[in-house]
């Protein structure tokens, strides 16, 4: 049919299929990329554009119903300020405040936003917060949290009105005191807050940070430059997997199991591979059988290889059953349905208890199991982890209170806003491009190429911007179906998961039931600390054994105990991961800590209450300090040999000092009338903390590579195979390379990643980035800088004697002499590569660490709960956490405040849950509830510095701990606030009420 | 698979015409995920079904009035009404759903459909024209006939009240309520949460409305809440919104 509108300001006519979405005519007939797929059922808005000025979600419109509208895109706002000779008025003031205030962190939903706050600024020049949020309730953001980006559109409101916007300010100079935010305002008088709360947003957007006393004034480290990638996204240009087009290139469709364990008697797909336009229907007769694991970790695989790309059983309502590749995705829909299957249905393990009882169905039955270390496939067992540190039953007589509990926590999704997609094509040379939105790209062609049966040379990974991962995209997911089809065909395949799919059919958060024992003296002195976890590894175990590994590794470490116990601890951490027929299990941020810390602080509270002991003094009290040997690392490395780690730093007592401070601990813990509500009786407040600790990378294993060289105009090319899934670790990586080189930020060119181009680097998981691949960065940055004095002493000697390398300084793209004579380094590349002794300046350098330093924090909550009903509200969260010294406090903290929204998420309304034949009740975000941007509670994060000594510049991990003491934080302030105890995440309104009912 | 075949209609008239042939497209936020399924459309958009006016105290809307425009439309819609509107969808989603495809697409859990009732909210309904109670409506939907919403009306209450309960301020409701008290003194009361729409609680005083509540939603238990906890619930939520709109 023939419809005609408006877009971006021209009026196009064109022929479009009746059934055709709006969406699908912007991206596929019009190229406009920065319009984004993200759920197909309206509810993220990622896709949003505006028609008639209002914000609409074009994955629910068909093209049909934009007859006679004006529709615009982000396309048609902004563009980048410098395009050659042709003036421009660059980004427009939305977009540059999106940039400005770190809005930005993967991007995908930034087109959105972007949008609807031109919606909104457009009507209302001077909007309220509420209002703010209230405009980008309709975009779903993963990454931020909401804050940066609600503090964007009331930056770009003032610039419109006219009004002097002050500059997201340096931080000033170094001092032990300082924990104002350096630009931070006094609210403005009259200002609506957000509800009957104050969220901050008029005031910093920096974090408050206290400086360590002892860190260097730097020039790029420690500044809140802006992300390095942030005006391409704000802009939507086509930097996501699927923003690409190809000739002739297919679209992959699975064919998924209704049954939850189930053997395939007959498979037939005459009549679907008949269709026409359909290309290749493959089904587990079709392609080779080889093992492996989807999960992508450094060889050896720590776990079991348990699944293949086809197999003739399926193990959960979701497995794969066929792969599709058609002309379009209709005919790819269509064609599933005429492929016949017939199912010899199996008995199912539902509830993960049953899964190691006697007589208890076997998942993996087949032969070419190929376990590891204590895996145990016939007892439905994919790892086991038994861990005594001490004597702990010495431990246990020697209390005098024994105190003991059971937690729940649930399965939970990453739900990155862009969905698991990837691109794959024979290249010129017929090698094999995996285009693939992963965290894991090197992982992904080694693990990739025996089940292609290509060697690793000729598959080449190429790694665009990501869509948001969390852990959901160091799975090698999807990847083999697009390859397999692509080597089926010839032909390019783009293979796309559906919202629905990413629920039913990727990874997931380990559901564990873990039981809690500790013995304490009077005192509150932990005498023995044990935990005993049952984790659901779902129906493949790819990260059965390490996941759960970190729930005792990280949480069990934290609580040492205190005098003689201190010296030497007495630890327990025995865990069983056991296969079911539900969805597999895999890495999420926070990696099985949360689940952890779920249990272990709840437990404390419980023993703190107990005893009558304050809960702050009574967890410092045993908590691990700097200079004391981490617990497990003689004990457990993710199945590798372990090494001792001492804990050089931590400011865990300054953080609850600062926290406590922020939330106002003192005047409202134990104080009665604080709890009240004035006027609403049914009505409780309540206050509380967890205390916790992660890891930075996993030692002795997790290796990162960069590689820096100069070009012409004294700018650095770096390339890192790290990989920037939104976090902003492409900036963090730059920022330390501009340190040493002496430049600005603008100079690094950063690209991340090709396994064709980039060093290697184990990828983004495990906190590592900043800690090991910056370490990389800083080495061969180190190595250039070392080459460009060389050659400066040389050019600056002509101009006057001689001088030795050593006395060249770098500094503001100039190499310096002592006597203030200086070369610029533009001068210095190209003396390098045309003038003298030509040669490349480059360094490359790789770095491991022998240790793991851990970040630790302490988080708080406060909530109101309904006493009648139930309901909580949560009010506020702070977290104090000392993550050594930050990099860039801008896009550290909204690592921060993205964290402890996903935690938050944890903590009250996420879970996936299956009814008796194993099938999913949510399967799209209008069940799956993630926090949107008018629900929030006010975030405060504080950074408490310390200088990590084995670190160049003293960084230590931030990405994933703040996953882990929301939820129990939110639990203990319930307990505070009206004596409900709940044990099971999350706390729902139903699971408090029936506490209250005694 | 056949083409879809996408009807615009320029008037009522041709619009009922069609009904035989295809599904009535409002937004489309409900019909375009299912649009595989479906062989035929007809749009309503163009029949100048979005007007809303208040007129001695009755208040009248267009089935095609979108949500955000309703939520915004001042007089007429009660500030909770305006609370309601703004739980049953993003904002986003709010720029495109309409009055009619919100009422037609609505399960239990539908904040507005749960105002809506406790305002004695009527649809007027084609072919016929006729003026039906919504809980006739809701009951009827999915019977296989073929008909059209071209309209809803309903009185202006002295006071409308709405709250809920949900894991997050913006969540779904596991169980929502609504009291209406009209001019001369008659609660309407509905109850959400559950099963296939919200209901209309049978008439009843402000005295007995609690009860009333915890009666209609004792055996409303699914995936999502036991019964005993959304038949407490309700009463609770009851009994204060009845004090509410009493105050």
């Amino acid at each position: 049919m023939i419809v005609r509108f408006t877009l971006n300001g021209v009026a196009v006519e064109l022929e479009v299929p009746a059934e055709a979405t709006l969406l699908e005519v912007l991206r596929e007939e019009f190229g406009l990329f920065g319009v984004k797929r993200g759920c197909d059922t309206g509810e993220c808005g990622a896709c949003a554009v505006l028609i008639d000025g209002e914000p609409v979600n074009s994955c629910v419109m068909f093209a049909a119903q934009a007859e006679g509208k004006s529709i615009t895109t982000i396309e048609a706002v902004g563009e980048h300020p410098e395009q050659g000779w042709r003036r421009t008025e660059g980004l427009h003031a939305i977009q540059q405040a999106f940039v400005e205030t770190g809005a930005i962190q993967c991007g995908y939903c930034t087109p959105a936003m972007v949008l609807a706050a031109r919606a909104l600024l457009e009507k209302n020049s001077d909007p309220s917060e509420a209002e703010v949020r209230q405009a980008l309730s309709g975009v779903l953001c993963r990454c931020t949290g909401y804050l940066k980006p609600v503090q964007a559109v009331l930056r770009a409101a003032a610039f419109m009105r006219g009004e002097t916007v002050a500059p997201v300010s340096v931080i000033p100079p170094a001092g032990p005191d300082l924990l104002a935010s350096p630009d931070e305002g006094q609210p403005q008088e009259g200002q609506p807050a957000w509800g009957d709360r104050e969220t901050l947003t008029r005031t910093g957007v920096l974090p408050r940070i206290r400086l360590a006393p002892q860190a260097e004034a730097r020039r790029s480290v420690g500044q809140p430059e802006l992300k390095v990638d942030a005006v391409k996204l704000v802009q939507g240009k086509p930097a996501f997997t699927a923003d690409l087009e190809m000739r002739g290139m297919l679209v992959a469709k699975v064919l998924h199991s209704p049954l939850a364990h189930a053997r395939i008697k007959r498979i037939d797909a005459s009549k679907a591979r008949a269709l026409p336009g359909v290309a290749a229907v493959l089904t587990w007769q079709d392609i080779p059988r080889v093992p492996y694991s989807t999960a992508g970790q450094s060889d050896p695989i720590p776990g079991p290889l348990d699944s293949f790309s086809l197999d003739n059983k399926v193990r959960f309502v979701g497995d794969r059953v066929a792969f599709v590749a058609a002309e379009t995705e209709a005919i790819a829909e269509q064609a599933l349905e005429l492929i016949e299957v017939e199912y010899e249905p199996l008995p199912a393990v539902l509830d993960f208890e049953q899964a190691l009882q006697e007589g208890a169905p076997v998942i993996h039955d087949e032969p070419d199991y190929v376990g590891f270390a204590e895996s145990d496939p016939g007892r439905n067992l994919a790892a086991r982890i038994r861990i005594d540190i001490g004597d702990v039953e010495r431990g246990f007589q020697e209390a005098d209170l024994i105190i003991e509990g059971t937690y729940e926590v649930p399965k939970v999704q990453q739900a990155h806003i862009e969905p698991h997609v990837v691109v794959t094509y024979w290249d010129e040379d017929d090698r094999l491009v995996i285009r693939t939105s992963t965290q894991v790209p090197f992982h992904v062609r080694r693990q990739l190429a025996p089940v292609l049966g290509l060697p690793a040379k000729r598959i080449r990974v190429i790694k665009p911007r990501i869509g948001g991962g969390f852990g959901g995209k160091q799975e090698i997911l999807i990847e083999d179906v697009a390859a397999h089809l692509t080597i089926a065909t010839g032909r390019p395949v783009r293979f796309e998961y559906t919202r629905a799919e990413e629920f039913s059919a990727s990874r997931s958060r380990h559901p564990m039931r873990i039981r809690m024992r500790t013995g304490v003296k009077k005192d509150g002195t932990i005498t023995a600390n044990e935990m005993y976890a049952l984790s659901d590894t779902g129906a493949y175990g790819g990260h059965a054994l390490t996941v759960t590994g970190n729930t005792g590794h990280k949480a069990m470490a934290l609580y040492v105990g205190d005098g003689p116990y201190r010296e030497k601890p007495n630890i327990r951490f025995h865990a069983d991961i056991v296969y079911s027929n539900r969805p597999p299990s895999g890495a999420y941020r926070g990696y099985g800590v949360p689940q952890g810390f779920w249990a272990v602080e709840r437990h404390m509270e419980r023993v703190a209450r107990e005893l009558g002991l304050d809960p702050l003094e009574f967890r410092l009290k045993n908590a691990l300090r700097a200079g004391e040997l981490h617990p497990f690392s003689t004990a457990w490395s993710e199945g590798r040999e372990p090494r001792p780690e001492v804990i050089n730093t931590c400011a865990l007592e300054d953080c609850v000092h600062h926290g406590a401070a922020a939330i106002g601990w003192h005047a409202k813990y134990g104080d009665p009338a604080w709890h009240q509500v004035p006027g609403k009786p049914h009505l409780r407040r309540g206050i509380g903390v967890a205390m916790v600790m992660q890891g930075t990378a996993i030692p002795y294993l997790d290796m990162g590579g960069a590689s820096i060289k100069i070009n012409e105009d004294g700018s650095f090319n770096l390339l890192v195979g790290a990989t920037d899934l939104g976090t902003g670790s492409d900036t963090v990586l730059a920022q330390q390379a501009a340190e040493v080189l002496g430049v600005p930020l603008e100079d690094i060119i950063v690209y991340s990643s090709d396994t064709d181009f980039t060093p290697f680097d184990k990828g983004a998981y495990a906190s590592s980035t900043t800690y090991i691949s910056g370490a990389a960065v800083v080495h061969a940055a180190r190595q250039v800088a070392e080459r460009l004095r060389e050659r400066a002493a040389r050019m600056l000697a002509g101009q006057g004697g001689a001088l030795q390398t050593e006395q060249i300084r770098l500094a503001d793209g100039r190499a310096w002499a002592p006597d203030g004579r200086s070369v610029t380094l533009a001068e210095i590349a190209l003396n390098a590569l045309h003038h003298e002794d030509q040669e490349q300046i480059m360094g490359v350098a790789s770095y491991v660490s022998p240790l793991a330093p851990p970040p630790f924090a302490a988080q708080f909550a406060e909530v109101t709960v309904d006493v009648e009903t139930g309901q909580v509200r949560v009010d506020k969260l702070v977290m104090a956490v000392d993550s050594g010294v930050i990099v860039n406090p801008v896009t550290a903290s909204g690592q921060i405040e993205g964290g402890m929204t996903q935690a938050l998420g944890y903590a009250v309304c996420e879970e996936m849950t299956y009814d008796g034949q194993g099938r999913p009740r949510e399967t799209s975000f209008r069940d799956y509830h993630i926090f949107a941007a008018h629900e929030m509670p006010e975030l405060q994060t504080i950074f408490v510095e310390t200088v990590e000594p084995s670190h160049p510049f003293g960084v230590k991990a931030v990405a994933e701990i703040p996953m882990d003491g929301v939820a129990p934080a939110v639990a203990n302030a319930v307990l505070d606030a009206c004596g409900a105890s709940i044990d099971s995440a999350p706390v729902t309104p139903e699971k408090v009420w029936r506490a209250l009912q005694g | 698979m056949s083409p879809l075949e996408y009807h615009r209609p320029k008037n009522l008239q041709e619009a009922i015409a069609l009904l035989q042939a295809g599904v009535p497209l409002a937004g489309g936020t409900a019909l375009v995920p299912q649009r595989r399924r479906l062989q035929a459309v007809i749009d309503l958009s163009h029949l100048g079904l979005d007007g809303f006016q208040v007129q001695d105290g009755r208040v009248t809307a267009g089935a095609t009035l979108k949500l955000q425009a309703l939520a915004e439309a001042g007089p007429g819609v009660p500030p909770a009404l305006a609370q309601a509107v703004r739980l049953e969808a993003t904002r986003n989603l709010r720029s495109m759903v309409t009055l009619g495809g919100a009422l037609m697409a609505c399960d239990g859990r539908s904040p507005l459909v749960t105002a809506l009732l406790a305002l004695g909210a009527q649809a007027a309904v084609h072919p016929g024209g006729g003026w039906v109670a919504l809980t006739e409506l809701l009951a009827g939907r999915g019977d296989g006939s073929r008909w059209l919403v071209t309209a809803l009306r309903w009185q202006e209450p002295v006071r409308l009240a709405y709250d809920q309960v949900a894991r997050t301020p913006a969540d779904r409701p596991i169980l929502c309520a609504a009291v209406a008290r009209a001019g001369d003194g008659s609660l309407g009361v509905a109850l959400g949460g559950h099963g296939a729409h919200p209901r209309r609680i049978a008439d009843t005083t402000p005295e007995e409305a609690p009860a009333t509540a915890r009666r209609a939603y004792a055996q409303a238990e699914d995936e999502w809440a036991s019964a005993a906890y959304r038949a407490a619930v309700a009463e609770i939520l009851v009994r204060r919104l009845v004090a509410e709109v009493a105050g």
